[in-house]
This record gives structure tokens, sequence and C-alpha cells, in this order.
């Protein structure tokens, strides 16, 4: 028997229905987690995101190194794949054509954009005033730590497939399409020099995503039994994380290109691909959040780099949360800003991702937002969602 | 053409990739495309190839090759070298596998034989095969030049690698061939010891080789403590790792396939950072996990089938992308020379161990087309060896590469051949079945004019096993009861039936009184049928009847024993009065493979103990191999008794019970009716004529007319049922005279005193009713018949009455629900059923009573009387899906292929991770 994908079988409950939302209903034994044990509580908004990365750190080169550097180079190639495997649950889960839908979307996006823009622009304001540098990998650096700040996501729905999740954990879903897009766009610029030569080496990425999704898409119709569709999706995501890997671009991105397709494309293989992402998503999330953790350099600076990046955005989450649920409406879950604020792990993802690609480099950014999560987190437990009607 | 369509894709994706990295001159190793494309290209490949007849395992080599660094270059040298990644893993799971296949319990006691019979074959295919490589060694394209003991490590390496065999591949035949039978079972042993043992000599001459080729920094006590810290250690550490994951299954059992490979990474880790053979360690893991976690089979068995086929598609197809193809044409010579000489030297071996193991044929004839193949552990060691000592050790493993191409080929059509030979594949040898029952499926009786007649039994269980002993052949054991049966037997008691094509031999017992008495009327009908039923009736427990129970169940034991002609010849015994035949038989015929169907229900553990021998009874069913239940509570009940009385192991998951050594599976499966049959009297267009001609016998005016068709038993509620028609026809008087209720009671076992009873207590309640609900000139309130009518006028019967009753007190299943849903292809009719029917369990759409609440069994009768014809089509039509589902022939072979499946399932069990590969 294994778990429920999403870690919560609660999460399939239409809002129309009027049942309490996610934050407000209790555990499966009726009883909501009390004390230390919210913190274990998997849900499409929360994990125990600061407990797999502080054992990270602990574990890593800086701790007691039972992940060394040579086990980290080893489990190198498995993170573009669980970073694509985080994408295409979001892009299987995009294209929800109703209305109130629509307004959630704008409403997510919207959030995102100002929680972006306001980290940015305090990283940038930090940064200027204590090194005064303007090069372009400064501005860089201070756009990615928005990006990665923007996201409240750690699991996509249940089932991504399944319409009738709830309003909060839909927001969150949403808003991280625009980060993983902007970071897509980011890393191919990073990668190209240049934004005509990103834009072209991003549209050659995309149309080789593409052929691969479509391939696996042509081989899941035709596959003859489960073990042979297991085979396929399987291979098919090494593929995905595979090319953004070799090409040095977001695996994200790329992951999440190939769910949209597959979101489109007929209704069984995108199925048997969710299916099986589904079943290695809670591994492949501890995975990352443990090398994210081991791989993060701790010092001083980033130390209090970090605690800015939770202050700054606990204000962006709230500022964003504030103007998009006016766009929202009534389709916003009450207390919007309470359900944004859990840092989620696709900003340690992004962030991950960003190392790879970029490669040292980025070893400040990563443990920026490593020290950052683990302070946001803080804060969203200090601030959980009021209850309905309250 | 999609699949191919597909493969295009991904080849253009795959040039696309390499062109953009080479523009950008990126630093990626790019794992995770290479693992990618070779998954789904040698799936794709393996898969094309399969439609030639071809082993997949070619198709992931070639692909490995045509897109490696030799030809296409799409897995780039640096990519190949990081696809290695998986050997580690991928040769552990193979090893681990292996493993599980030696099941001790299986195995029992010809383990003895077949480790003689691997030991002999090993020693003279090594010895010769040594021989011949010395001698030829200089033309060898390894390292001619070498010499002394040198020669000699890189000799005794090669002879290990070229002898060892292939499990998977092996099982991999017999699974696709559905072989079954001693060859199969055995040659698959064989190479899982061999394997084992290849392991060993494996370790000990690797390191030998390092000490002959390393700086020499270690000799004499060092190298045997090395030696006993690679094999020792590996073997306890295996074990080790087995019986975590063996408690892990028990007591977590969640992300099986992701542990499963995690067990096998750290494997492979843990035995080569430390110099632990990882191979063998894997291997101890296998075995240990096998026979310590036999009731979590099922989970583990998922978690294989899950998880080996990526990793092993993509092992075979990194070898074939590392292979370097102008070395491979220059080695090809060499490889088809090695190959005969292996053939040769292995069909001397097996000769020589069939000699002194003493397995008789069909193992000594053909064991040897069995031990032909070679693929993952043979190409884990030239890894190894390769990696190890990269000069001769990758000429090496060249030769063994395109040795195992050979092998690959040639060794699983030789061994279906010698399936074949052996008689071992479904299609060619129908086993002839030995059916054990009380009651004889043919009687002989002598008509008025002292003409010898052959009456048919009609019972559903009787037609149904009558078929299929028609189709298989064998002997059907029961009592003579009929009065001429003596007359038409021959000196082995034996009569060829059926009459018409005779085509099985019916072995009629002669049970004479007052044992029969004892044993039938006694022991079965007044203590295990009371008991068994949940009625108002105290079982009779006397010890002469269960002295006698024993002798003829001792004496039916016998006779299968004596007609038995092949251990693996599937025994089927019949219900509740042959209890103990299994146990009796096992004494005679260890090796026996019986099946027992319980027909009645099982109590629940506190009615049991009112048995006094129910410990014997329930050890004796356990020695069964199967044994079935007509439903899951009956299952349970037994499952609950075994804990209890016995205190045995029972595994809830697999449904197995371990006793005394031996293990049993308990199962249900319902019984159905013959539905097509029953559907062709129903479209019989003498049936119009039937059931004018019953209107006449019955006295059938009424406008409705209820049925109930019963043995007249004091388990069937019918006292429950008159009393019901008698509240209805009080509440609702204007039914007098339009409504008639047609009762057939058989009576049965009258000679018993409780039978008595009841059948003088049905007489005098309907004389009752009929009196009490009387309308002048209108029809009786209830028609009594006591003759039984034959199959042709039930179905009539049932298609005349506007409801049918079952009113069980407890009952097994109850069959009459079911044929009256069979008969009613009008969709019309409406079922009462008793809630305590096993049927009831199934026809959930019948209208459900408890025949113990007289007032609303009333009201379910009037509720069936008025049912609209809309509501009547909707839960018929919903019942007669079920009915027809799972008719009584259905239910007779899923019981023999449930029986014949428990030798299949550990070779199945082998295979079951790769029965998609066929690696």
């Amino acid at each position: 028997m294994t778990a429920h994908p999403a870690g919560d079988p609660f999460v399939g409950v239409d809002p129309s229905l009027g049942v309490p939302d996610h934050g407000q209903l209790p555990g499966p034994d009726g009883l909501r987690p009390r004390g230390w044990r919210k913190l274990l509580v998997w849900s499409p908004t929360s994990a125990p995101l600061a407990l797999l990365l502080l054992v990270g750190i602990a574990a890593g080169p800086r701790g007691i190194n039972l992940l060394s550097a040579a086990t980290l180079s080893l489990l190198d190639p498995v993170v573009p794949v669980a970073l694509a495997a985080l994408g295409v649950l979001v892009g299987l889960s995009v294209g929800d054509r109703r209305t109130d839908r629509r307004r959630l979307f704008a409403a997510a996006c919207l959030a995102a954009a100002i929680t972006i823009v306001i980290v940015s622009a305090g990283f940038a304001v930090l940064a200027l005033a204590v090194t005064a540098a303007t090069a372009r990998p400064f501005w860089i650096l201070s756009l990615t730590t928005g990006i990665c700040a923007a996201t409240s996501l750690t699991l996509p729905a249940g089932n991504p497939l399944e319409r009738m999740t709830t309003a909060a954990s839909r927001v969150a879903e949403l808003g991280a399409l625009l980060p993983i897009v902007a970071g897509g766009l980011m890393m191919a610029s990073l990668r190209a020099g240049s934004s005509p030569g990103s834009a072209a080496l991003l549209a050659q990425a995309i149309g080789v995503t593409l052929a691969l999704a479509a391939a696996a898409w042509l081989l899941l119709t035709r596959a003859s039994s489960e073990i042979e569709e297991r085979i396929f999706a399987v291979s098919a995501l090494l593929l995905v994380g595979g090319v953004a890997d070799a090409l040095s671009l977001s695996a994200l991105f790329g992951g999440l290109a190939a769910g949209v397709f597959w979101r489109f494309a007929g209704r069984h293989p995108r199925e048997t691909i969710a299916r099986d992402v589904l079943f290695v998503q809670h591994p492949l999330l501890v995975l990352v959040l443990l090398v994210a953790g081991a791989r993060a350099e701790l010092s001083p600076a980033s130390l209090a780099l970090g605690a800015a990046y939770a202050a700054l955005r606990l204000a962006g989450q709230l500022a964003g949360a504030r103007l998009a649920s006016r766009i929202a409406r009534a389709n916003a879950p009450d207390d919007f800003a309470g359900h944004l604020l859990p840092p989620g792990v696709f900003g340690v993802a992004f962030a991950l991702n960003a190392l790879s690609v970029v490669g040292p480099d980025a070893s400040l950014l990563l443990a920026i937002v490593v020290v950052g999560t683990v302070g946001a987190e803080f804060f969203a437990h200090l601030r959980v969602p009021r209850r309905v009607g309250a | 053409m999609t699949r191919l369509l597909a493969l295009a894709l991904a080849v253009g994706a795959m040039a696309s990739v390499r062109e953009l990295r080479i523009q950008g001159t990126v630093g990626s190793a790019a794992t995770a495309l290479a693992l990618g494309f070779a998954l789904m290209g040698a799936s794709v490949t393996g898969d094309a190839l399969r439609r030639f007849q071809l082993p997949r395992v070619s198709g992931y080599l070639l692909f490995g090759i045509v897109v490696g660094p030799s030809l296409g270059n799409l897995i780039t040298e640096s990519m190949a070298a990081q696809l290695q990644v998986v050997t580690g893993i991928a040769t552990t799971l193979i090893a681990l596998i292996a493993g599980l296949t030696l099941s001790v319990e299986r195995l029992g006691t010809r383990l003895a034989a077949i480790t003689r019979m691997t030991a002999a074959t090993l020693a003279v295919a090594m010895a010769g095969l040594a021989a011949a490589a010395w001698v030829v060694w200089p033309w060898l394209p390894i390292a001619p030049d070498a010499t002394g003991a040198q020669r000699l490590v890189m000799l005794a390496l090669l002879v290990v690698m070229v002898v060892s065999f292939s499990p998977t591949m092996t099982a991999a035949v017999v699974a696709d061939s559905g072989a079954r039978g001693r060859l199969s079972e055995t040659v698959l042993t064989i190479v899982v010891l061999a394997d084992l043992v290849m392991l060993v000599l494996f370790s000990v001459s690797m390191q030998l080789a390092r000490i002959v080729f390393d700086t020499g920094d270690s000799q004499g006590v060092e190298v045997l403590r090395r030696l006993a810290w690679e094999i020792g250690g590996a073997v306890a550490f295996g074990v080790l790792i087995g019986v975590l994951f063996a408690l892990y299954l028990r007591y977590i059992a969640r992300e099986v396939t992701l542990v499963l490979l995690a067990v096998c990474a750290v494997l492979s880790q843990v035995g080569t950072t430390q110099q632990l053979q990882p191979l063998l360690a894997a291997l101890a893991a296998g075995v240990v996990i096998e026979n310590l976690s036999v009731a979590q089979g099922d989970a583990l068995r998922a978690a294989v089938r899950r998880g080996a086929p990526p990793v092993l598609i993509v092992f075979f197809a990194a070898v074939g992308a590392s292979l370097r193809l102008d070395a491979l044409a220059a080695i090809g010579l060499s490889a088809v020379a090695l190959s005969a000489v292996r053939l040769g030297f292995i069909r001397l071996g097996a000769r020589a161990g069939v000699r002194l193991s003493g397995l008789p044929e069909p193992v000594g004839g053909y064991a040897w087309t069995g031990l032909v193949s070679q693929a993952g552990i043979t190409l884990g060691f030239a890894s190894v060896v390769a990696a190890e000592f990269p000069g001769w050790g990758n000429q090496m493993q060249l030769l063994l590469v395109a040795s195992i191409a050979i092998h690959e080929l040639v060794g699983p059509i030789l061994f279906r051949r010698g399936l074949v030979q052996a008689g071992e594949l479904d299609a060619h040898v129908p086993r002839p079945l030995v059916v054990v029952s009380n009651r004889e499926p043919y009687l002989h009786s002598q008509d008025a004019n002292g003409r010898i007649v052959v009456k048919p039994s009609t019972g559903g269980v009787a037609v149904a096993l009558d078929a299929l002993m028609r189709e298989r052949g064998g002997v059907w054991i029961a009592h003579g009861a009929g009065a001429a049966d003596r007359l038409v037997v021959d000196a082995s008691d034996t009569v060829r039936v059926p009459p018409e094509h005779p085509s099985y031999d019916l072995r009629r017992l002669w049970l004479e009184e007052p044992t029969f008495s004892a044993y039938y009327g006694g022991f079965a009908n007044e203590g295990l049928w009371p008991l068994c039923h949940m009625v108002d009736v105290r079982p009779q427990f006397r010890s002469e009847d269960w002295a006698a129970y024993q002798d003829i169940n001792a004496r039916f034991a016998a006779a299968a024993h004596a007609e038995l002609r092949d251990s693996d010849s599937p025994v089927f015994i019949q219900d509740y009065h042959l209890a103990l035949v299994a146990p009796a038989l096992r004494a005679l015929r260890p090796a026996a493979r019986t099946a027992l169907f319980w027909h009645i229900p099982w109590p629940y553990p506190d009615r049991l103990r009112i048995c006094p021998w129910r410990r014997e009874l329930v050890a004796g069913l356990l020695a069964n191999d199967l044994l079935a239940f007509q439903l899951e509570r009956d299952r349970r009940n037994f499952l609950l008794a075994v804990e209890e009385e016995l205190h045995a192991e029972v595994e809830i998951e697999s449904s197995r019970v371990r006793f005394r050594g031996r293990s049993s599976t308990v199962v249900s499966v319902p019984i159905g009716v013959d539905f097509d049959r029953i559907q062709a009297f129903a479209a019989d267009p003498a049936l119009p004529a039937e059931q004018l001609r019953l209107r006449d016998l019955l006295g059938l005016r009424a406008e409705v007319v209820g049925l109930g068709v019963d043995r007249l038993d004091y388990t069937k509620g019918i006292p429950e049922r008159l009393d019901a028609l008698d509240t209805l026809m009080t509440q609702r008087p204007e039914l007098r005279g339009r409504m008639t209720f047609v009762q057939i009671g058989v009576p049965s076992r009258s000679d018993l005193k409780n039978y008595a009873a009841i059948e003088s207590a049905i007489g005098e309640r309907v004389e009752t009713i009929n009196a009490r609900h009387a309308v002048p000139g209108g029809a009786p309130v209830v028609a009594y018949y006591t003759t039984p009518l034959g199959a042709f006028s039930l179905v009539a019967l049932y298609r005349l009455a506007h409801f049918c009753v079952v009113s069980s007190l407890h009952d097994g299943m109850n069959l009459v629900a079911k044929e009256f849903v069979a008969a009613r292809d009008d969709e019309q009719g409406v079922l009462v059923l008793s809630a305590l029917a096993g049927a009831a369990q199934e026809l959930d759409d019948a209208v459900i009573i408890n025949p113990y609440d007289i007032d609303a069994f009333a009201a379910a009768l009037a509720r069936a009387i008025s049912m609209t014809s809309e509501e009547q089509t909707r839960r018929m039509q919903a019942m007669r899906k079920v009915v027809a589902g799972r008719n009584v022939f259905n239910w007779a072979s899923d019981i023999l292929e449930g029986l014949e499946s428990l030798w299949t399932r550990p070779l199945l069990y082998a295979v079951r991770g790769w029965e998609e590969t066929s690696v």
C-alpha cells in the first residue's frame, strides 16, 4: 500500500461544495496535526522542507560527509530528472478554460510577479548598498533570487488531471508557472549570452523536448502492458530532464513544456505519465531537498542574505496576495496570503537547477535560497491560515 | 510502424542535442539523456526483434551497438562511460533475482539429487574447457603471450565465465512456453545453484588474479584472509541485507520497488568499496528474502516486475554501446569455436550428472538443453574483469560478449526443443485427472426387464467434472452405489464412461455396511453437516463413526494411490465426506498434488470446538496443496481455525498456511451453474409443452405462481418459508385462490432422525396452511411435490414461476438461486433469497430476506408479487450478468488451474520481473 500520491487525501475537494479549505481540514484520523507533527505533513502547500534541508546540510560535505562530494556527483544525473518531473506535474495541470479559473490564474501570476519584483528589487538595493556593483551577473542574481522566492508550491495536486482541487493548492500550482517560465528564459540567456541567442536556443530546446514528448506519446499509445508503459514513461522523464541537463537549460521549464504537451495529447498517455511521475514524486522531492541542503555552502554572508530573502519574500507574498485577491474576487481562497507564505520546494529546485547550469557561481544563490526557505517556513508556521468564517 | 516513428523522433532529437552541445561546448555528461535514450530505444528495438522470434536481449545489445560510439555515436564515448553506473545495480539485481528462485520448501527432497547433478555437470564442463583452453591458449585472442601463473588465473577466470549459465533466460523460456514439469523445474534449480558456485569460484579467481597481476603486497595468510572476507563477508553481508529487506517487507512494505533498487545499489556500492563480492552478496540476500518473506511474495514480485525491466534494458544497451565493433569482428571466429566446445562439454557434464544423481527421465535426456543460455551474470563477470584489468580483461569481455550473443540465440531454441521432446509444453501433454468423490457420475441399474441401464448424475458439479474428465482423461474414484454397478466393472472394479464415448475410467469402491452408514450418515451427515451449518440441530459425534470415516477415507486414498500413474497428475477431492483422503494419500505418495473443494460452510472457531476431532480434520485438510471454499467468509473461518487449533503459520496476503513443513493454499472459489445448458433448455421448443404438463400435474391454475425447490433438509428453511406464506395469506386474504406456491421437496437422508422429522413437519405444515386459507374452487396455497424433477422440467418450472424463494437458514452457496436466474432469459421473475445463503454474497439484486424474521419475509413475498415488470427486468439483468460470468466449468477449471499453478508459481516467480523483457 503506497501513500496517497499527494500525501493528503483531502486535496480533492471542490470549493464550490462549501467544504472547508485545505488548511482547515482535519487529518485522516480526524485530528489536525499539532505541534511538531505539523512540521512533517506533506501536502500541496506544505512539506517538511526545513527539516530535510537541515538534514541535507548536516549530512553534506560540510557536515558528517555522508553525502560526500563523490556521492553528490553520483546523484547529479538524478537532479535534472527530478526537476523535470516537477515541471511535468505542473504542466499536466495547466489549461483549465473555466472563467473563474482564469481569474485565479491571473491572480496567481500577479502574486508571483509582485513577489519577484519586490524580492529582486530588495536584493538589488541591498547589494548596491554593500558592493555598488552593477554588472550583468549582479542583476541576474537579484532577479533569480526573486524568481526562487515567488513560488509556494510543494507538490502539485494528487492527480494533476483532476479539476477538483482546492483554490489554495490551485493558486500555488498556477503561481509556479510564471517563475518556471521566467527561470527558463533566464537560464537560456545565461547559457547563450545574448537575448536573440537565448531565444533561438530556447526554441530549439523546446523543439527537441516536444519531439521527445511526442515520441513518448506515440509509444504510450501503443504500449501493450503496464510494464511497457512504465518503461516508456520513465524513459520520457529521463529524456526530458536529460535534454535540459545536456544543454544546460532549465529542467523545470523542459518538464513544463513536455507536461503541457502531454496535457493536451491523448488521455491515456497523459494518465500514464501522471501515474508514474506521482509514483516517484516523494522520493524525488526528498532527494532534491537533501542534495540542495548538502550543496549549500553556508557562510555569514549567505545566512544574512538568507534572512533578508525570507523577510523580502514575506513582504512580497503579502503584497502580492493583497492585490491578487482583488482580481480573483470570490474565487480567491480565504486568507490568500496565508496560503502563499509556505516556501514550497520549487524555489529550492530552481536554485539547484541554476547551480547545475551556471556552476559554482550560483552557489551563493543556492545558499541564500536554502537559508531563506528555512526562514520562510518558520514565518509560514507562525501564520497559519485562518479558519473559514473566522 | 508507430514505434519506429517514435524511435525516429527520438533519434532525431538526440542528433539535434548532439549538434547543440557541440555548438555550445557544453560540459555536462548528459547521463540522464543517455539513460533515457538507451531505455526507450533499446526497448523498441528489443520488441521489434521479438516479432522475428529473436530474444529481446539481442535487440537491447544491438541498439547499444548501433547508437554507441562504434557506429552512430549518438551515445558518445563519455555518455557510454556514464551508462556504466547502471551496471553495478543491474548485475546485483540479476543475482538477487537468481537467489529469489531458490526456495528450500519447493525443492524439498530433490535438492540433494539436483546438487549432485549440478556438481558433476560443472566439474566435467570446467575440467574439459580448462584443458581445451590451455591447449589452444596461444590462439585465443586474449593474451597469447601470457605464461605461468598469469595464464593460469586468466584461464580460471575464462573457464568460470564461459561455463556460467543464465537463470533468467532459462526461466524466461519456461514462462514463454508455458512448460510444466520436472525438467523445467530441475533445470532452473541447476542453473541457479551453478551460478552460486560460479560466484564463489569467480571471487577466488579474481582474488588470485589481483595477486598475480598486482604489486604482490599480499601473500599467504593475507590472501586467505582477503578471500575469506570477500566470500564469507559477502555472504554475511548479503544475509544481513536480506533479513533487513525481509523485515521491511513484512512490517513496512511501502515503495518496495524503490527500496529493492536501493538495496541493489547498496549491495553493489558496499560490495565494491569494501572488497566484498557484490554478486555473491546479492544472491545470498535473494535466497534469504525468498525463504523468509514467503508471505510478502506478491509485493516482492510486483516490485521486481516494476523495477527490474528498466534497469536491465539499460544494462544490456550499455554493454552493447561499450563494444568495439572492429575488435568484435576480429574475435568472431574464436567465439564460435568457444561456443561449440562449451556446448560439447556441457552436454558431457550433464550426462555424467544424471548418472551420478539418479534424476529420472526426462531430466536425463534434455537437461543440457537448458544449460546453454548465457546472459546477465556472465556479462556482469565480464564487466568486472574488464574494469579491473583493462588490457586482457577487455579482450576477454569481447570474446565473452560475442559468445553470449551466440548462446542468446541458440540457447532458448534448444531449451524449448528439449521441453517439447520431454513433453512439458501444455499443448502436447494434457495431464490426466483423478477425481475422488463419494457420489459417482454414472449409476448402473437394471430396469424391469432386467436390462442394465446407465443413469448420469445431473448435478451441476458432476456435469462439470464429467466434462473435464472427458477432455483430459484419467480416473474418477467413487462409491459404487448403483444396483447394477458390480455387474459392469472389470476385474479392477473399473468401467469406462461415458457410455456413448468412453474417455475415462470410473473406479468403484464397494463400501459395506455398517461402515458406510457410520461414515456417510453418521460422521459426515450427523456430525459435520450440522457442525458446519448454523441451524438448531445438535451435531452427533460418535467414536465409531469417526473410525469409519477414517477407514473409508483411507480406502479412497489407497485407490487414488493405485490409480495415480504420475505424481504430477492433479487429484481433485470432493467435499466434506473426504476430508482425510489427502493425508492418507500423502503417506503413500508424498509428492501427490491434491485439491479439495469444501462445498458447505466452514464454522467459526467457537462452533468448531464442538467437534472432538477438529484438529485432525483441520490438519487433514491442510495435507492438500489447495483447499477451496465457496465464500471468503468460509476461507477466513478456516484460517482462524488453523491458527487457533494448530497454531500454524498463516500468511494472510498469499493465503498460504505453513504446517508440518508443508504449505497449503486456501482460496475461495464460488461455484456456478451450467449456464449454457440451462439456456439451451430455456430455448427448447418443447418447453411450452412441458410447462403445460407441469401445470396439469401440479394443478396450477392460479394467476401468481411461487416456487421453492429444495432437498428436504433442515438447513433449507422450508418451515420458515411456509410460516411466511401463512402470514402473507393472513395479511393479504385477497391472494387466496389467486396464488399458489409450488414446493418441490425431494427427500434425502430420510434414515436420519432429523431428516425424517423435518419431512414430517413440512408435510403437516402444508396441510394446515392449505386448510386455513382454502377458497372453494380456488387454487391451493401450497402445491407440495416430493418426486425429483429432471433438469428440463425444473427449467420449465422456473420459467412458470413469478417468484422463486430460497430461504436457507445457512447454506454454502445454493444453486437453485442461480439456476432460477439462469433460466430466466425473459428477464422476468423475482428471486427472494436468504441473506444466509452463500448465493446472497453474489446476487445482491435479489430481494434479500432473513428467514428468521417471518413478518419481514412475508412483506418481501408481497413485494415480489407486486414488483413492476421494469424492476424485475433491471434486477434480473444484473443477476444474470453475475451468474453467466461464473459457470460451473469455470469453477472447476479455476480450481485445477489454481492447483497446477502452485508448481509453476516458483518458476513464474523467477521470471515475473522478466516476462516483459525476456532477458
